[in-house]
């Protein structure tokens, strides 16, 4: 039996999917700006983050409203506390987007960069990444949580070659500018929002799975 | 970006009559003993409001009260007022019958008449003298489909009320008194002898009807109070502790005593 208040179940879902949408979003957005060396669109990114974060406390009041006035059980419950886990990874990503927006526009303000490295590379799979991860969620597909979590390696090791570009293998610094350390902070923050994606993956095997999957050795 | 799924949340706000059901410094007595401190609460239209507290709190006293079912009782007493859209349940000029006619009551036991099901749903429209069998037949179907029990009984309306299961008679209870056409239903722990799938039949029921009438449930069980009212009244030892939304209720009541009640932490 469907019950009224499964509704609003699916109400709380949706919320998730469009901060999953606004964060890929703001991801997309603030690469492209940093290609296009384009300082407006990096601002209109820094003020896409305050929906998101009034999102995740919505979700947050929605999952506490479900959990004491619906008695949820089953798998309900374990969607509503991964739901909270994935809102909080959604809004760290709407996060981290913004503050490769502020870099972006602090690189164009010493002049724009000629060599970006890997690091359009890196965020177009973490797009992929963090899309494929919502998908997982949405459509319930345990096969895609999964595959987020070995394309992970790819934007980790992306990561490490920028690293490694800019400060060889050993570490010792070959040709740094303070641009060039902005562009590995830029890295960086994209490797975070490969993690996040990861957790969200592992948050939705666990809905679909029961299975905790976190910090497997 | 898509935003397609996503859809406006349903206005929780009032719509209708925010005081439909007025009580004012209300105070009751059975002979020397005071069962309700005075208290005050409105009761909005189309709303669904629950009465919660423990054993001998009041709530039944105070639910039979708002269609006068405590006048049959001797020695009672009153204090106070309560109201029906602004006018007074004890106004001389209305007939106590048409008040019950407005107000229908749904019982904890189930009470249907050892009739057939369709002699149980038109009983009060027979009683006010409607005899045209298309009439009757009309009521008697769209009250038996609001009650969500149409499909179940269609093809045994002559069969005797008593042979239907427990939640269909429960759900034959309500068709009755939704057949009156009343603009208040009161219900007394009307799950209290059903199975969950009946109960939540029943709920569902309550959600439905929600939208035309204005509901008072009576609940033993918390979660049912939670799951289907809007707003929630604790009462402890006849005194009205706290009344305000559902949702504030059972998440962050204000009251001591209600937080140690919804938690289970009481006595
Ligand atoms: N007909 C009556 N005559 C005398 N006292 C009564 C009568 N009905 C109820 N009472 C008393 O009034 C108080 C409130 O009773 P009421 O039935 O309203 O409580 P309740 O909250 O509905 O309890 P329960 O949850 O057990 O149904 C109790 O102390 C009860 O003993
Ligand atoms: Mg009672």
């Amino acid at each position: 039996m469907q019950r009224f208040f499964h509704d609003e179940l699916r109400q709380l879902q949706d919320n998730l999917v469009l901060m999953g949408e606004r964060s890929i979003d703001m991801t997309r957005l603030v690469m492209q700006a940093l290609e296009t060396g384009d300082d407006k669109l990096a601002l209109q990114v820094r003020g896409m983050d305050d929906a998101v974060d009034d999102l995740e406390k919505q979700v947050d009041r929605e999952i506490m409203r479900y959990l004491t006035l619906f008695g949820p059980m089953g798998s309900d419950v374990r969607l509503l506390l991964a739901a909270r886990d994935i809102a909080h990874d959604l809004e760290r990503i709407a996060d981290e987007a913004s503050v490769i927006a502020k870099r972006v526009l602090v690189i164009s303000q010493r002049g724009p960069l000629k060599d970006l490295l890997h690091v359009p590379e890196e965020g177009r799979i973490a797009i992929e990444v963090l899309r494929l991860a919502l998908d997982g969620f949405v459509e319930g597909d345990l096969a895609k949580a999964k595959l987020v979590i070995t394309r992970d390696a790819e934007i980790d090791l992306l990561n490490r070659k920028n690293y490694e570009a800019l400060f060889g293998r050993s570490g010792d610094s070959i040709k740094v500018s303070a641009s060039n350390v902005e562009l590995i902070f830029i890295s960086k923050a994209l490797e975070r929002i490969g993690d996040h994606s990861k957790n969200i993956s592992e948050q939705v095997i666990f809905i679909l799975s029961g299975e905790d999957i976190r910090h497997a050795r | 970006m898509s935003n397609a799924r996503i859809q406006p949340r349903p206005a929780a706000d009032i719509t209708g009559r925010p005081d439909f059901i007025s009580i004012k410094n209300f105070g009751f007595w059975y002979g020397d003993k005071k069962a309700l401190k005075s208290m005050t609460l409105d009761i909005p239209e189309r709303h669904v409001v629950a009465f919660i507290g423990p054993s001998g709190c009041g709530k039944s006293t105070l639910l039979r009260n708002l269609n006068r079912m405590n006048d049959l009782v001797d020695g009672i007493r009153h204090e106070g007022d309560i109201a029906i859209k602004g006018q007074s349940i004890y106004d001389p000029g209305l007939e106590v019958i048409s008040l019950r006619r407005r107000v229908g009551m749904v019982f904890q036991k189930s009470n249907p008449f050892p009739k057939s099901v369709y002699e149980n749903v038109v009983f009060a429209l027979r009683v006010m003298g409607v005899s045209n069998r298309a009439i009757l037949d009309e009521a008697c179907e769209t009250s038996l489909r609001k009650a969500a029990l149409w499909e179940e009984v269609k093809d045994r309306l002559n069969d005797n009320a008593l042979g239907l299961s427990g939640g269909q008679m429960q759900r034959l209870c309500i068709a009755r008194a939704i057949a009156n056409r009343p603009e208040i239903l009161l219900m007394d722990e009307p799950c209290s002898a059903l199975d969950p799938i009946a109960t939540g039949k029943i709920e569902e029921l309550i959600h439905e009807l929600k939208t035309q009438f204005t509901i008072v449930i009576v609940t033993h069980s918390m979660q049912q109070a939670a799951r289907v009212s809007d707003r929630t009244a604790f009462f402890y030892l006849g005194e009205l502790i706290e009344y305000d939304t559902t949702e504030k209720i059972f998440m962050n009541p204000s009251q001591a005593q209600t937080e140690a009640y919804i938690s289970g932490r009481f006595g």
